[in-house]
């Protein structure tokens, strides 16, 4: 049959069989071993932790979570799964990584996954009240009560938990009980979010937003018979004027993954590779949700600040077609020699801390520990080559040599003006511009390629001025590649260049790729600068 | 790299929901073709500017040229001036080319195609439909498109009044969320795009005020506390309930009334920019009609159920991006993503599929 044949075509030319490690419990870790098996690997997944499961959220009406868990499970059918009490020690190996876990401590695998689940953040401002955290599990029981649902407090709110608790008051009032949703903002995510406002508005769910005042939450016991009674005092941001009350027999809290419970451990494959509210994979444009700065790492759930199950399908589904690229690269192109490490190296291990893609692991063997670099896994951005206090290490691609014959060059050309650009975002940007006539450009692989000792053997040829321009802060491909040049810069400018008159010849700007007009403004201005009077133009970094 | 099957992929539109879904394609060894109606790459995201302060906003405008230099690695046919004339099927339904027609030649193009993936993207709203906007009536309304031209170029001070008192206003769920315009859906970027643009105005003009009007802000997951964050801080106004009309008051200046604590008071602005929805393309209906993929109830193409997103009624054709649903860049580069894996999925025959 067709599809037969087609699997051998597409398979044929992986050389073996990829293999993954799921690293979690719960329907992402099951989602994620779906896609990647549907995707020909051969998948073992490790559940670490006490912790439960994750919280996902579905905000359809009518959806049926245990069903719809029951439907994943059918579809992970048999699978190798291991236990462990937190995440074990996990360690390269070449391009793909080692496990220290007795049963499969000899099996490698291409890709690691995270998709470990996350508990709900708790609430720190309203230990007292009597109220649940609203959770995937938290099931309408279908008899009409008093309800108040309370989101966006003290900090907004997962927008999929937040429509999944609007489904929860819509099905209450459309049962006849009276439905009270308490919020900054209504979450309509997706194109059903705003029909589902709306069909919870004709339904009869009242909806209050949060005033400047916080709202006041008491509880009262009944004297005896009657039902316990929650009141909630609030002012509406919109319908200004008297105090609003509230009563209901339970209250709801909505809020979202608390990144508080991801393990520490996991620092150690990602390093710095955080987005600002702590979840894991940085923001960067880089990672587009899915991927890791790490070689061969991805991350999807909750452990990257989500919980909407539509977007976790959507997330596995892409790391694992990502994940097939990179066993499919790494498995099948001899990448050796894209760096080299030469017998100067006096494992100081300075170049495996800072590689931001993992590209360089050290291995102990009895006698004496070694450097690897893993050239499947390297980007090329020279950081490493930026650092190392021996010289030891160099990119075949962009040696040393590369500078200092450039330097050579420049060096017979009198008053010239030299830019060192990233060839990501200045050096795209400057096949479209003119530069003006004194000016060199040259392109590095990353900013971070451009260590001190660079900067000052270009100064010390005596050129007129020397620019370096990176990535915006945040958004290098190589993580804080840019952020090293700024450092550096800084550092000449005020450790070795402190003669006033010197301090204008040196600046560090960013630019993104696309902003061709902003690196021609850049260029003029430093040009500009330097032409009038050196003397009053300050270094300056942005 | 050479393509490591003969399996060929054609995607109907570059937007960065087509150059993702290629990319992701080739990485894995097939073959794509990217068939665009208009002479240049990129789509929408093409246009917009880089909304970066002393630090990156995330906007994701340049992972268009992230992904546009990872293709330049594979070898893709793009043909540009081109549409998607007719599928080719085989006598048991399954897809296996298609004619494409490239403006100024007479005969259409077959290709073989194991795949067709619809990336045709939306279209702004255009909100001179509503006269009370002023859009193309009054100088000073623009939209947040006009407002991300004039970034890119560089000409901020294009929008100052020449004086320190600048005041700027943006209107945000200007053709969303409104049933009255037919679009009863939220757009999804653009409190994220008004809210950046304003932070990247007030760090450019400190001494400018900047107000954004709102029905809710869609900001939240892990984004929303940096950015609302960010916006305090440099002290834009968040105000919730959009004005409904823009006039001209008695100085000629563009003036609103806003309803305060129960009272209307009139404030002017300098310029106000309406945060435009999306819509969907028009190329939507023809080519389901073409295709025989379905539009939904908002006109945007049809899933094949909920749950699989990128997967349509029909046998081999897929779709990705915003032509399925309104979205910003990082959820179209995810949903192209998840497109393309579907694809991989399908043709190696591992999983149940179209
Ligand atoms: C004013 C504005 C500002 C925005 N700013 C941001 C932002 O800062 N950050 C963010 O994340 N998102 C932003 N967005 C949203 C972003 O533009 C979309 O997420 C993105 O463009 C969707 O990509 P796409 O590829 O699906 O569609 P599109 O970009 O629309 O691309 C579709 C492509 O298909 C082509 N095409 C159409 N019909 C056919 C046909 N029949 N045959 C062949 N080709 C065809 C089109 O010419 C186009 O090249 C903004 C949107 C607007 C309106
Ligand atoms: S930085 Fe240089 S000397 Fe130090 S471990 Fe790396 S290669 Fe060796
Ligand atoms: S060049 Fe960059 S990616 Fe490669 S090993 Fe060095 S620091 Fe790591
Ligand atoms: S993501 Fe946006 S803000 Fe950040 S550098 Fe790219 S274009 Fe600029
Ligand atoms: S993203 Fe914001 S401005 Fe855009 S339609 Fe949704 S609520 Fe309105």
């Amino acid at each position: 049959m067709e599809s037969s044949s087609n699997l051998t075509q597409l398979t044929s030319f992986l050389e073996k069989i990829p293999s993954a490690l799921v690293l979690g419990k719960g329907l992402t870790a099951s989602i994620a071993v779906i896609e990647l098996k549907g995707k020909g690997f051969e998948v073992i997944q490790l559940e670490f932790g006490q912790a439960p499961g994750d919280e996902l959220y579905c905000c359809l009406p009518g959806f049926d979570f245990e069903e719809y868990k029951l439907s994943v499970m059918q579809s992970v059918g048999q699978s190798e799964v291991y236990h462990s009490e937190s995440i074990p020690m996990i360690d390269r190996d070449g391009a793909g990584f080692k496990v220290d876990i007795a049963s499969i401590r000899d099996r490698r695998f291409d890709v690691l996954f995270f998709a470990g689940g996350l508990a709900n953040r708790p609430c720190s401002n309203l230990d007292l009240a009597p109220l649940e955290l609203f959770g995937p599990e938290t099931k309408y029981s279908g008899e009409s009560e008093d309800v108040a649902l309370l989101m966006d407090y003290p900090e907004p709110s997962d927008s999929a938990a937040a429509m999944s608790a609007i489904v929860y008051a819509l099905e209450n009032a459309k049962n006849g009980g009276r439905s009270a949703v308490i919020l900054d903002n209504v979450p309509v995510r997706h194109l059903q979010g705003e029909s589902l406002y709306d069909s919870a508005k004709s339904a009869g769910v009242k909806f209050y937003r949060l005033g400047q005042s916080n709202p006041k939450i008491q509880d009262s016991f009944p004297s005896e018979g009657g039902n316990r009674k929650i009141w909630i005092t609030l002012q509406d941001r919109i319908e200004q004027g008297s105090d609003i009350q509230i009563v209901c027999d339970r209250l709801f809290l909505v809020t979202g993954p608390d990144q508080k419970g991801i393990p520490y451990q996991i620092n150690h494959f990602l390093g710095a590779d955080l987005d600002p509210s702590g979840f894991l994979i940085s923001e960067s444009i880089h990672s587009n949700t899915f991927k890791s700065f790490s070689a061969g790492v991805y991350a999807i759930g909750n452990f990257t600040g989500n919980s909407d199950l539509f977007q976790i399908m959507s997330q596995a589904k892409a790391a694992a077609a990502s994940a097939r690229a990179y066993a499919l690269f790494t498995n099948t192109k001899s990448r050796e020699n894209i760096l080299s490490i030469s017998e100067e190296c006096v494992r100081c291990l300075t170049c495996y801390r800072i590689c931001p893609h993992m590209a360089i692991w050290p291995s102990v063997s009895p006698s004496r520990s070694q450097l690897n670099s893993i050239g499947t896994a390297c980007f090329e951005c020279g950081i490493c080559v930026s650092e190392c206090p021996r010289t030891a290490i160099d990119l075949t691609h962009f040696p040393q040599m590369a500078f200092s014959s450039f330097i050579e060059d420049v060096k017979n050309q009198p008053d010239r003006i030299v830019v060192y650009g990233c060839s990501r975002s200045a050096g795209r940007a400057a096949s479209h511009i003119s530069l003006p006539p004194d000016v060199v450009f040259f392109s590095v692989p990353c900013a971070g390629r451009v260590s001190e000792s660079v900067i000052l053997e270009t100064l010390s040829i005596g050129v007129k001025g020397l620019l370096v321009i990176g990535c915006h802060h945040g958004n290098c491909a190589s993580n804080n590649g840019t952020d090293w040049a700024c450092d550096r810069v800084e550092t000449v400018v005020t450790n070795f260049l402190l003669p006033m008159d010197m301090q204008g010849k040196l600046q560090y700007k960013t630019m993104a790729p696309n902003e061709i007009l902003k690196m021609e403004k850049i260029i003029r201005q430093f040009v500009n600068e330097l032409e009038t009077d050196p003397q009053t133009s300050k270094y300056s970094s942005s | 790299m050479a393509p490591h099957t003969s399996k060929n992929v054609v995607i109907i539109g570059s937007g960065i929901a087509g150059l993702t879904t290629a990319k992701l394609l080739c990485e894995n060894g097939i073959k794509a073709t990217i068939v665009e109606k208009s002479s240049v790459l990129g789509g929408h995201t093409r246009k917009w500017s880089c909304k970066a302060t002393s630090q990156c906003q995330v906007c994701n405008r340049c992972s268009l040229d992230d992904v546009m230099a990872a293709l330049e690695n594979y070898g893709v046919q793009y043909l540009t001036e081109s549409e998607l004339g007719s599928v080719v099927r085989d006598s048991a339904g399954y897809l296996r080319g298609v004619k494409i027609s490239t403006s100024g030649s007479e005969v259409a193009e077959e290709i073989p195609s194991d795949a067709l993936a619809l990336c045709v993207g939306f279209e702004t709203y255009d909100p001179s439909e509503k006269l009370l906007w002023g859009y193309g009536a009054l100088d000073g309304v623009m939209t947040l498109a006009d407002l991300d031209f004039v970034l890119d170029q560089q000409r901020l001070n294009d929008l100052g009044n020449g004086s320190e008192q600048t005041k700027i206003a943006f209107f945000q769920c200007v053709g969303s969320r409104d049933k009255s315009v037919g679009a009863n859906y939220c757009s999804q970027y653009c409190c994220k795009a008004a809210l950046r643009s304003a932070v990247k105005l007030k760090s450019e003009k400190p001494q400018w005020s900047v107000a954004i009007f709102y029905i809710d802000l869609q900001v939240s997951g892990k984004y929303a506390s940096s950015l609302l964050g960010r916006a305090t801080e440099s002290g834009i106004e968040l105000a919730q309930g959009v004005p409904g009309e823009i006039f001209l008051d008695e100085n000629k200046k563009l003036a609103v009334n806003i309803e305060k604590n129960g009272t209307n008071a009139r404030e002017q602005f300098d310029k106000i920019i309406l945060s435009v929805g999306q819509r969907p393309s028009a190329s939507t209906a023809i080519l389901s009609q073409i295709t025989g993929v379905g539009l939904n109830e908002h006109g945007f193409f049809e899933s094949r159920t909920i749950f699989d997103p990128n997967r349509t009624c029909a046998q081999g054709v897929y779709l990705a991006g915003a032509c399925g649903a309104p979205m910003d860049i990082e959820t179209t580069i995810l949903n192209a993503s998840a497109a393309a894996s579907d694809i991989i999925s399908d043709l190696s025959g591992i999983h149940k599929g179209a």
